[in-house]
């Protein structure tokens, strides 16, 4: 009975002697003491050298293909802030794995020959080897069977045992994973590394991500506000400072929509609006110059789209502010007269009240007067 | 001329153009930093303050036509990415800021007997994490996290609001008292 050759060591086995399985299993030895040489190297160099113990571990526990993933899934905010927490790990995990995915597919293979130790060790009577009859005699002895067994088995076995381990890394995973994908943050994976003494269970997992994406946010919102130096640590004073800025930033532009609301009678948009929409590409609706003319036309078309009149004999070529002095304050007017002395300013005076709200400007008159002349 | 001085003016105060871009696919709060941002701002501004001008005409209404109108050209500029834009374009009528006033006012009539139970997150927090959600439009039962990047935006562009109002109201006043000064180069 010759094992078929799967690899040399068990081909050439036959001479009664455990050669074959002692070199295999030196070479394990080996194999591991290199991994556990190479890793701590690198994370020295990514400045985690607390985490450099509890790396290996984290990588061994992965499967291969989740680990090339890791190294090829894209990194597209690699200096976003917000994405601190994801940016922070992902040097980490990826230094490692450049020196170690070449041992990876040695690991795997070690991973299949520790599972095959660990089911011959314990099955030694179910064995349905065909050679049969050393099996069950060598319960204790795992090296033997492994001589004579053909390679099926052991291939079954190895298999077995690393989906087994497959299966348990890929649920620890899976609690980070499903939390992160609705982060927003444009990762496959958020890998979240247990850290030395802390909990490795999905749930703490889970907890501690989005405890760090949260604070990733809170350290952008500290740099916008410019209240809130590094020394205000603590979410709620750093919320308070952040309801206070909002608070500010809101009644500033209260206070400014009634400056912007106040000065508005007195302005030509038509003018201001050829210098913005030049610079801005849009079509300008009017292109002349001088500021009464814009002032007229503007008003011309608001008259055209207006609406009611008041009751109030005007000579005709004071048509024009006729209008838009009904358009523009039609309940104005009556305040405003009551505040105004009417008898010297009988014209410039509607003019004059509705275009400024303080009579007493006398630039507004001046204007008004430039376009009853006209 | 006075018009070649006004123009001027307004280049120096919207500031230097060369600014660089992010480019993120979470709406970057760089973008609110643009100048180019900010003109277009300004521009659909001038043209919503236009109407104002034809609308409400009594001053303390004319105060809150001219901020709504602020504020939904803001919303505009955030192109619905963001969620606090959404609220408040989708919003913004007469009866629905009445009816909100109502519902504010019932509720907080209703809220001062309850206290919270939970301890997960200490209550202080929670409690400015409503604030805060009130504050921002649209953001009320908003989660922890996506609060936060909400307001961060909102920050942003409330910043961008002020600058520009503000620069409007400086030109629009130099404008107004102009046409018989200089206005300050």
């Amino acid at each position: 009975m010759d094992p078929p050759t799967r690899s040399s060591a068990a081909g050439s086995g036959d001479s009664g002697t455990y050669t074959p399985e002692i070199a295999d299993s030196i070479r394990f030895e080996e194999e591991i003491q290199s991994l556990i040489r190479d890793p701590p190297p690198p994370p020295p160099a990514s400045s985690s050298a607390a985490a450099g113990s509890s790396s290996f571990t984290a990588l061994l526990g992965l499967p291969p293909n989740q680990a090339v993933e890791l190294l090829h899934s894209p990194d597209p905010t690699g200096a976003g802030t917000a994405s601190a927490a994801g940016g922070d790990l992902w040097p980490r995990l990826r230094l490692p794995l450049p020196c170690s995915s070449p041992t990876f597919p040695s690991n795997a293979a070690l991973v299949e020959r520790a599972a095959r130790f660990s089911v011959f060790a314990g099955a030694g009577d179910g064995s349905p080897s065909s050679s049969g009859d050393p099996s069950p005699k060598t319960r204790t002895d795992p090296l033997p069977p492994q001589r004579q067994s053909p390679v099926a088995k052991r291939k079954e076995a190895g298999e077995k045992g690393s989906k087994a381990k497959a299966k348990k890394s890929r649920n620890a995973e899976d609690g980070t994973a499903k939390e992160d994908t609705g982060g927003g943050e444009q990762l496959p994976y958020v890998h979240v590394r247990a850290r030395r003494g802390q909990a490795t269970d999905s749930h703490s997992l889970a907890e501690r991500a989005r405890r760090e994406k949260i604070n990733a946010r809170m350290k952008l919102l500290q740099e916008l506000v410019p209240g809130c130096s590094k020394q205000i640590s603590g979410t709620a004073l750093v919320l308070d400072e952040i309801i206070n800025h909002v608070q500010s930033l809101q009644r500033q532009v209260e206070f400014l929509s009634m400056r912007l609301a106040a000065v508005n009678p007195r302005v030509d948009f038509g003018g201001l609006d050829s210098f913005l929409s030049s610079e801005c590409g849009r079509p300008t609706a009017v292109s002349s110059k001088s500021g009464a003319d814009l002032e007229q036309t503007t008003w011309l078309e608001m008259g055209v789209n207006g609406g009611r009149r008041q009751p109030q004999p005007q000579p005709q070529p004071q048509q024009q502010q006729f209008w838009h002095v009904d358009l523009v304050h039609p309940h104005h007017i009556s305040q405003m007269w009551e505040g105004n002395d009417p008898q010297p300013h009988a014209f410039a005076n509607p003019g004059a009240s509705i275009l400024s709200y303080d009579p007493n400007n006398s630039t507004s008159l001046h204007s008004n007067q430039l376009k009853m002349e006209l | 001329m006075v018009i070649s001085n006004l123009e001027g003016e307004i280049a120096s105060k919207e500031g230097e153009r060369k600014r660089k871009r992010k480019g993120e696919v979470r709406p970057s709060q760089s973008k609110w930093r643009l100048d180019s941002e900010q003109k277009t701002y300004s521009s659909k501004l001038l043209e919503a303050l236009r109407c104002v001008r034809a609308g409400a005409p009594a001053e303390p209404s004319r105060t809150r036509a001219v901020r709504e109108a602020a504020n939904r050209a803001l919303a505009m500029a955030a192109r619905g990415q963001t969620r606090w834009s959404r609220a408040i374009l989708s919003s913004r009528t007469l009866k629905l800021t009445a009816a909100k006033r109502r519902r504010a006012a019932a509720s907080r009539l209703k809220r001062s007997g309850g206290a919270s139970q939970e301890k997960k997150r200490p209550p202080a927090i929670q409690r400015k994490a409503r604030v805060l959600g009130k504050l921002v439009p649209g953001c009320r039962q908003l989660s922890f996290p996506k609060l936060l990047e909400e307001t961060s935006d909102y920050i942003a562009a409330l910043e961008m609001q002020v600058r520009a109002m503000s620069a409007l109201s400086e030109i629009l006043s130099s404008i107004g008292s102009g046409s018989g000064a200089p206005p300050p180069a």
